[in-house]
C-alpha cells in the first residue's frame, strides 16, 4: 500500500470517527441493535446449515423411511414408552385371564366336593353305560 | 395368589388352613405349586359353606387329591354337563345314581367292565323318564350269565 494511499485511509477514518461522535445516543442506540440482530441471523442460519448437513450425511445410511429425521424417531423416548405400555399391558391381561381361568376351576371344584352326590357319579363308567341301557 | 406364596409349606399355613385341610396333611409337600394354590382357594371358601358343605368337602378331599389329572378334567367337565340340564333332569339324575347303588356289586362291575357309551359328542348321559315294570315298581337289570352284551 503506497504513502498516499496511507494518507487517504486515514482521512476517511477521521471523517467516520467524527460523524459516529456526533451521534445522538437514540441512533447510535438504534445502529447498535440492528448490528446484534444481523450477527444473530448469521448464526442462526449458520447453525440450521449445519443441521441440515448433519441430517444429509446421516441420512445416507438410515433404514427408516423417514429419511433425515429417521434417527430422532427412533430415539424418541415418548415411542418406547408407548410400546413398553402396550406390552405391559398385554402381558397384564394374560395374566388376568390366567388367574380368572384358575379362579374358575376353584369354584368348580368347591361345587363338585360340595354336591350332595359323590365324584363316583361323574365318574363311574358303569353307571354311564347303565343309564344308557336302561333308557333302549 | 404369587406362586411363591402358594408354594408354601404344610408347616407355613395358618392354623385355620390347617384345620380345614388336615385330610391332606401328609401328602401337601408333595403336591405341585398350582395344586397347592387351588386347595387354598378351597379353604377360603370354607368358612362360607354351609355345615352339611363342609362335612362333604371334607370327606371328599382325599379321594379328589388321589384323582389322575385326566379323572379331574373329565370330572369337571361331566360337572358342567350335569349343570346345564333342567332341574328335573338333575334330580332324575340323583334318583338313578340312587338306584344304580342298589344293584349287586357285580352287576355294577358288569357295567363298569363295558366299553364307555357316549352320545356323538362325547359328553354325558343323561336319563330319560326311568323305566318301569308294570306294576310301577323301577326295573333293575342284572348282568347275562353268559353270552355277548346285548347291542353288541
Amino acid at each position: 500500500m503506497t504513502t498516499h494511499d496511507d494518507d487517504f485511509a486515514r482521512k476517511v477514518t477521521g471523517y467516520l470517527d467524527q460523524g459516529t461522535a456526533s451521534m445522538r445516543a437514540g441512533t447510535a442506540y438504534r445502529l447498535q441493535l440492528a448490528r446484534q440482530q444481523a450477527l444473530e441471523r448469521l448464526h442462526v442460519g449458520q447453525t440450521v446449515e449445519q443441521g441440515e448437513l448433519a441430517g444429509a450425511l446421516a441420512g445416507a445410511g438410515a433404514t427408516t423411511s423417514s429419511g433425515g429425521g429417521g434417527r430422532s424417531f427412533w430415539l424418541s423416548g415418548k415411542l418406547w414408552l408407548g410400546i413398553l405400555l402396550i406390552a405391559a399391558a398385554g402381558v397384564g391381561y394374560q395374566q388376568y385371564q390366567s388367574w380368572q381361568a384358575a379362579r374358575e376351576v376353584v369354584e368348580t371344584d368347591a361345587q363338585i366336593l360340595t354336591s350332595d352326590l359323590p365324584i363316583d357319579a361323574y365318574l363311574d363308567r358303569g353307571f354311564q353305560n347303565w343309564l344308557k341301557q336302561d333308557d333302549r | 395368589m404369587s406362586a411363591p406364596a402358594a408354594a408354601q409349606p404344610w408347616s407355613r399355613l395358618s392354623p385355620q388352613e390347617q384345620r380345614i385341610l388336615s385330610p391332606l396333611q401328609h401328602d401337601w409337600d408333595r403336591l405341585e405349586p398350582q395344586r397347592r394354590e387351588k386347595w387354598r382357594g378351597l379353604a377360603q371358601r370354607y368358612p362360607r359353606m354351609s355345615p352339611p358343605e363342609q362335612e362333604r368337602l371334607q370327606q371328599q378331599m382325599r379321594p379328589w387329591a388321589e384323582l389322575t389329572p385326566d379323572q379331574r378334567r373329565a370330572a369337571r367337565e361331566q360337572y358342567r354337563s350335569f349343570q346345564n340340564l333342567p332341574p328335573e333332569k338333575r334330580e332324575e339324575f340323583r334318583r338313578r345314581w340312587e338306584e344304580y347303588q342298589r344293584l349287586p356289586p357285580e352287576a355294577r362291575r358288569e357295567y363298569a367292565n363295558r366299553p364307555p357309551l357316549r352320545d356323538g359328542g362325547g359328553r354325558m348321559y343323561y336319563p330319560g323318564p326311568p323305566p318301569r315294570n308294570p306294576d310301577g315298581s323301577p326295573r333293575v337289570y342284572y348282568p347275562a350269565p353268559s353270552g355277548p352284551p346285548p347291542g353288541r
